[in-house]
């Protein structure tokens, strides 16, 4: 069989246990022969306990194929996750390793300097499990270099922020506006908990399973 | 004591003081020569050091880590950048922790989110770093946070960013400072290599110098 390219956030797959079931979900992430998959809520119990083999996937309509899953590895996750293993050279990353969802949440940015830190405000384009992007005035990003540590603070409830280690990616500047792209480096449970959440919830809904 | 394929940190001490430090692991060992390759950034190539200089080679076992000095046979050069040692001395234990603890007095910003999501920010020095954490000395009270965006200067180098959380919050002796001891929670792995690197050489720079001190009183 030849590799099947699969794009994340665009890809619905459906897994086929033995006993007839079906569960559906989104491609969250795609890795060397291991996807990981959004799965509607509730169907975590349901997957502990089918042993899927088959992995339907439909990428583009009306390219709809199935391949033997190596392995399944159900992850502790609201909404629930799945890893999919292949045998080698069964799947391939398409033009999307990670899915991206459209989100606005706030942050501040914490610019370090030993004696000017400063703090840029901003708020979120797009979101990923990896990753995230900003815009932000072009002049706020001066001197912040390709690869710089910075600190973002996140309010995700009234009462508690979350601190994020973030490193610059890209730039691409439109004007008086940049769009820049930061890699998340770490997150403590809680931030990364919200972030999983609002990812798999509007993948879900993105593609009519949410 | 010494076996293929072991990772280990090989120092040299430069004529004028400073401290080379690289990673690297055990292509050969035949009990009398043992040749390593590098395994990241190895800066051995451009220095010109010469057959019989010594260098220290740190491992770990299972009661810690040890610290085995070897004189050079051959120096790497490019592009396989190997070195090969040889004579080896007696081991020596070097240091328990994960990670070497250095006494240094280096400048901190502590930020916290604030009021509306901006930062907060307080000043004030290191009294001892690691790679896993600090102890810091910071002018008056400190506000409760679990959490810190932390930086501290690194002398020459981008300084070092990480969220750390306090361990231990306790009065100065002298009743005006507050003494912050903190675990980084969530550096990332390449700035914790890069201050273990930076802990590491400070504390052969320390260790010469008070070495250097001891030589002029006798």
């Amino acid at each position: 069989m030849a590799a099947i390219a699969i794009e994340a956030g665009r890809a619905i797959v459906v897994l086929l246990p033995d006993d007839g079931s079906e569960l559906v979900g989104v491609v969250e992430a795609v890795e060397v022969n291991e996807v990981i998959v959004v799965l509607q809520s509730g169907n975590q119990n349901t997957l502990l306990g089918a042993h899927p083999r088959i992995v339907r996937i439909g990428i583009d309509d009306p390219l709809i194929v199935d391949i033997p899953i190596d392995r399944v590895e159900p992850i502790d996750d609201e909404p629930p996750r799945a890893i999919l293993q292949f045998e080698p050279d069964l799947v391939k990353v398409g033009t999307r390793s990670r899915a991206r969802v459209r989100a606005e949440l706030r942050l501040d940015l914490l610019v370090p300097d030993l004696y000017r830190p400063r703090t840029i405000e901003a708020r979120t384009d797009w979101i990923s499990s990896s990753a995230l992007a900003v815009k932000v005035l072009a002049t706020d990003m001066k001197n912040v270099e390709e690869g710089a540590s910075l600190v973002a603070s996140v309010q995700f409830t009234d009462d508690h922020a979350d601190l994020l280690v973030l490193e610059r990616g890209p730039v691409e500047i439109a004007g008086r506006t940049a769009r820049v792209v930061f890699n998340i480096v770490s997150a403590d449970n809680n931030a990364r908990n919200v972030l999983q959440r609002v990812v798999g919830d509007a993948l879900l809904s993105s593609a009519g399973l949410g | 004591m010494l076996h293929t394929g072991m990772r280990v940190t090989v120092s040299y001490r430069r004529r004028d003081g400073s401290v080379l430090v690289a990673q690297g692991s055990i292509a050969h060992y035949d009990g009398d020569v043992a040749v390593i390759s590098p395994l990241d950034g190895w800066s051995f190539c451009d220095d010109a050091v010469t057959p019989d200089d010594e260098v220290g080679v740190a491992f770990g076992t299972d009661k810690g880590a040890q610290e085995l000095p070897a004189l050079v046979r051959r120096w790497p050069t490019r592009p396989k950048a190997q070195i090969t040692i040889t004579d080896f001395g007696t081991p020596h234990e070097v240091k328990r922790r994960r990670f070497v603890r250095v006494s240094v007095k280096q400048r901190v910003v502590m930020s916290t989110p604030g009021v509306e999501n901006a930062f907060d920010h307080v000043s004030g020095e290191t009294a001892d770093l690691s790679a896993g954490g600090a102890r810091i000395v910071l002018p008056g009270a400190v506000e409760p946070a679990e959490r810190f965006a932390i930086v501290i200067e690194l002398d020459r180098q981008s300084p070092f960013v990480a969220v750390g959380r306090p361990v231990v919050v306790e009065p100065h002796p002298n009743g005006r400072f507050t003494i912050v001891r903190m675990e980084f929670m969530q550096a990332p792995p390449r700035e914790t290599d890069r201050l273990a690197r930076w802990t590491v050489q400070r504390d052969f720079s320390n260790r010469a110098d008070e070495a250097k001190k001891g030589d002029r009183q006798s």
